[in-house]
């Protein structure tokens, strides 16, 4: 998928021409400042935002996983599932393989953070999403959960293989997790760091090297 | 029972206690029938009225009339508010006609729709006229205070609008919207009446009122309006407990 896209709201200019190619069957990592336009490339690639410019190849279907795990609170874990679709056989290997077995009639209110992000992971993979959006999903959780997430979404995406496009502040985040990162600096490609083919997630705390490159493209030095 | 309900309850019937204690007080004070009744007098009027046939027969007329401008005045309301939501040009016509039948001068405007509808309908009409607003208003704002994150979420992932009516807005909307319409019935009862007596519609409790007043019997019009008002309490607190329910079950 291939985009050149410029977006403003009013006098304030998000993105000017930003050209960006999205590999399939890749994860890419977009890491920027907050502010700096990374939830805006998101919801314009979801079709909830609009735009000037093209995007080639726009899928007709995307799996998005909030920052906030908007489920419906009056629904169960399986509820919410059944809520965007999917088969009963589809629902119960994602229940098994996010471990959601033990709450699946369970209402939101009664699951802790973390539990709640897995099933809205396993709600994007249930929509049968040709591209898959994630914001931050980890942003709210303690780090040894992050780590848990990060291979509970790897195992998911490991499956299927499906196009990713995740956007997050976190630099350990973004090396666990991604194929390719951009860091995107006053809505334009600073850096464009081609992470390899290795099994996902990374180990936490290793990539010295590229985090270096990428706080030197965050810090514009 | 949970000490809060007890607690309620001593203090609702604190305030009944009360409210009787002025009544009595009242009913010395003045010495007078015609303008106080005795409070016993009303109570005893109460339980024969309970054993009336003519009553239980009148009384069902003018819960009938209560029903039918509340049903008519929530469908009615139901759809100009669903519709107002979608489309927000309709939102912007049908405010400034809301906000005239809000103001309307409800009594003068009976006279009104007296002349139009006839006896029989004339309260119908009344109470649809002030209830239509108030369950629009309702509705309009349960249906915007939908969680918009929720909402877009649904956008994104395609769900089916029967789906998203049953699953998302209709839970979210239901315990407001019910513990309004309990309000807006209670309502309906005090206007219908309102306008029976008004228009003097032929057998109804407002037909029994205007009776009781021509003759004139005052404590059987305070039994009369204090009937009409627990009648009335009665349908509102089995809506509110009804909103509560589906409010915990929502939530």
């Amino acid at each position: 998928m291939k985009l050149c896209i410029s977006k403003s709201y009013g006098e304030q200019v998000v993105f000017d021409g930003l050209e960006l190619e999205i590999e399939e069957g890749k994860i890419l990592c977009v890491l920027g400042e907050s502010g700096g336009g990374k939830t805006t490339l998101l919801n314009i690639l979801a079709g909830l935002t609009e735009y000037d410019g093209v995007i080639d190849g726009v899928p007709e279907r995307v799996g998005y996983i909030f920052q906030e795990p908007r489920l419906l609170p009056n629904l169960t874990v399986e509820g919410n599932l059944r809520y965007v679709g999917g088969g009963a056989d589809e629902i119960e290997t994602l229940l098994q393989k996010t471990e959601l077995c033990a709450v699946r009639h369970k209402k939101p209110r009664a699951l802790s953070g973390g539990e709640k992000q897995r099933v809205a992971i396993a709600r994007a993979f249930l929509s049968g999403a040709e591209l898959l959006l994630l914001d931050e999903p980890f942003s709210s959780l303690d780090t040894a959960r992050k780590i848990r997430l990060s291979a509970v979404f790897a195992a998911l995406w490991a499956a299927e293989k499906k196009t990713a496009v995740f956007v997050t502040h976190d630099v350990e985040e973004a090396c666990m997790l991604a194929h390719r990162i951009v860091v995107i600096c006053e809505g334009k490609i600073a850096l464009d760091l081609d992470m390899g083919q290795g099994e996902l997630p990374r180990a936490y705390g290793e990539n010295f090297a590229a985090k270096a490159q990428i706080l030197a493209a965050l810090l514009g030095t | 029972m949970k000490k809060s309900v007890l607690q309620n309850c001593i203090y609702a019937l604190c305030g009944v206690g009360v409210l009787i204690a002025v009544w009595v007080i009242a009913y010395y004070r003045v010495g007078n029938e015609l303008v106080v009744p005795s409070f016993f007098d009303c109570v005893k009027d109460v339980g024969e009225l309970l054993v009336k046939e003519r009553f239980w027969r009148y009384f069902l007329n003018t819960f009938k009339r209560v029903f039918f401008a509340f049903v008519i005045s929530f469908f009615v309301a139901s759809a100009f508010a669903l519709l107002a939501y979608v489309v927000p040009v309709v939102r912007g016509i049908l405010s400034p006609i809301i906000s005239l039948m809000r103001s309307l001068p409800i009594l003068a405007v009976t006279l009104i729709l007296w002349l139009m509808f006839g006896r029989e309908d004339a309260p119908i009409a009344v109470a649809f006229l002030s209830l239509f607003p108030m369950l629009y208003a309702a509705m309009l704002s349960a249906l915007s205070g939908v969680d918009g994150d929720l909402i877009e979420m649904s956008r994104v992932y395609n769900v089916p609008l029967k789906k998203r009516i049953f699953s998302l807005y209709m839970p979210a909307a239901a315990p407001y919207v019910l513990q309004e319409s309990g309000a807006a019935l209670a309502f309906s009862l005090k206007l219908v009446v309102s306008a029976e007596v008004l228009v003097g519609t032929y057998r109804s409790v407002g037909y029994l009122m205007n009776d009781a007043n021509q003759i004139p019997d005052m404590s059987l019009l305070f039994a009369l309006v204090c009937m009409t008002a627990l009648v009335g309490l009665i349908l509102e607190s089995i809506a509110l407990g009804f909103a509560r329910a589906v409010e915990r079950r929502v939530k």
